[in-house]
């Protein structure tokens, strides 16, 4: 389980009335929010709420139940033996390894961009991202953390894709297409170095507009 | 005259070549490994966008931008003040270099020609140095494509109006160029040689070619000194 829903199903079980819906509905059978409510002596809204969120966690199976013109959700647990694991390899690492790879992808090009002697084209690029992205510190360190915007791969890539575009126009309207599209790629091998498999695996490579 | 010629900075070499190169035109200044080319291109460019008023574009493909600012400063080129003026432009395009160690060459003319046209107009260059073909050769499968591309090349350059010197390096033993066709596409051709005398090497210029110019064609020695390549165009080789 990955570390949002992980947090649904940690924050339903420890309420005061999560364990006693779970147990109220091990017997397999179909229960809707009313139901609950009247057994467990709570107010539906609050044997809703509970109900909702226990599925959310991934504990209860929840179906529409159909009653006229009305309708209604219905849940029932598919086994009363309950497992919780969290993979924090699977949800934390590979959002972090793509942010240093796409760090390093940018501190490489600029790098680049100050070894190749441009006068000024690497103090630019610096400027041109500070002026497209002044957000981007921001946007970046209180984004990944929980509960910030920044919460998946694609979005990282989306954002880095944007910058990568910044600088190979940038590099573009100052040496010419091919030159900037040598020195994006540069900088794209030196920082996939050592990281090839996570490249590969989560396509990083793609919103750089490298092969 | 002096409008004409584009002077190198080298007074014994301007001197057999009736003030230097001719403006607008492609030269080429070949010679063995250790010969001198790339500071007698240096000279060039740097005479230019210090003395004269002709910014340079100084290519290096081959060597770490930083070796040439060793060999600049060795040789009293003060780089700093004129990049801030920004009248020298000295770029290392093998730092961008894709692909690492497996990529046989660093680019392609139609790589260079696309760079150029984007830079000499943002520059305003009126010289320019690529140093050297021979990290350009590797690209091309044949002679043939490479004789082919650099005509091409060549083309845009004469349209360029930029007085452009290419560095090609001779593989002793094995002709005057690394590719044999190098010459026959530039305006003038500029040997320097390295030969042994009594046990020594001695450094030997000649001006093989020169469209345009009546020029000398003895085998002159040159050394290097402190200030750089010194011509002795009173002295012949014989």
């Amino acid at each position: 389980m990955e570390e949002k829903p992980f947090a649904h199903a940690a924050r339903a079980l420890s309420s005061d009335h999560g364990l006693r819906i779970l147990s109220l509905l091990k017997n397999g059978r179909w229960r809707i929010a009313s139901e609950v409510a009247h057994t467990l002596g709570i107010h539906t809204s609050t044997a809703s709420k509970w109900l909702y969120e226990l599925h959310r966690g991934g504990f209860l199976a929840r179906r529409t139940r159909k009653a006229g013109t009305r309708k209604a959700y219905e849940y029932r647990l598919g086994s009363p033996h309950l497992t919780l694991e969290l993979d924090l390899a699977e949800s934390e690492t590979p959002l972090e390894a793509s942010l240093i790879f796409y760090t390093d992808f940018v501190t490489h090009a600029i790098e680049l961009a100050r070894r190749l002697g441009w006068p000024g084209l690497d103090k630019e690029i610096l400027a041109r991202l500070e002026a497209a992205r002044n957000d981007l510190k921001e946007y970046i360190f209180a984004g990944i953390p929980k509960d910030g915007p920044l919460r998946t791969v694609d979005q990282l890539k989306r954002l880095y894709g944007q910058i990568a575009a910044e600088i190979r126009d940038l590099c573009t309207k100052t040496m010419g297409e091919m030159a900037a599209s040598d020195l994006v790629e540069s900088a794209y091998e030196e920082a996939s170095e050592g990281k090839e498999e996570l490249v590969r695996r989560f396509h990083l490579n793609k919103p750089l507009g490298v092969a | 005259m002096g409008n004409e010629r584009a002077s190198t900075g080298i007074a014994g070499f301007d001197r057999l070549a009736a003030g230097g190169f001719s403006r607008g035109t492609i030269n080429l200044v070949g010679g063995p490994a250790g010969s001198g080319k790339s500071l007698f291109a240096l000279h060039f460019a740097y005479h230019g966008a210090s003395d004269v008023g002709e910014p340079a574009l100084y290519l290096v493909l081959e060597e770490p931008r930083a070796n040439v600012e060793r060999v600049m400063s060795m040789f009293g080129m003060d780089l700093r003040p004129l990049e801030d003026r920004r009248v020298f432009f000295l770029i290392d395009l093998g730092e961008i270099r894709p692909g690492g160690k497996d990529r046989k060459a660093v680019v392609g003319f139609d790589e260079l020609q696309d760079f150029l046209k984007t830079t000499l107009p943002k520059t305003g260059a009126k010289r320019l140095v690529v140093d050297s073909l021979s990290a350009v050769g590797p690209y091309y499968p044949t002679p043939e494509d490479f004789r082919e591309r650099m005509f091409s090349f060549s083309r845009f350059l004469r349209n360029a109006k930029v007085t452009t010197l290419l560095v090609s390096e001779a593989v002793e033993g094995e002709g005057l160029t690394r590719y044999g066709v190098e010459q026959f596409l530039a305006d003038s051709f500029v040997y320097l040689g390295l030969e042994e005398i009594k046990g020594e090497l001695r450094r030997t210029l000649t001006i093989r070619k020169m469209r345009f110019t009546r020029h000398d064609t003895a085998k002159h020695p040159f050394h290097i000194g402190t200030a750089g390549v010194d011509v002795l165009a009173d002295e012949k080789v014989i």
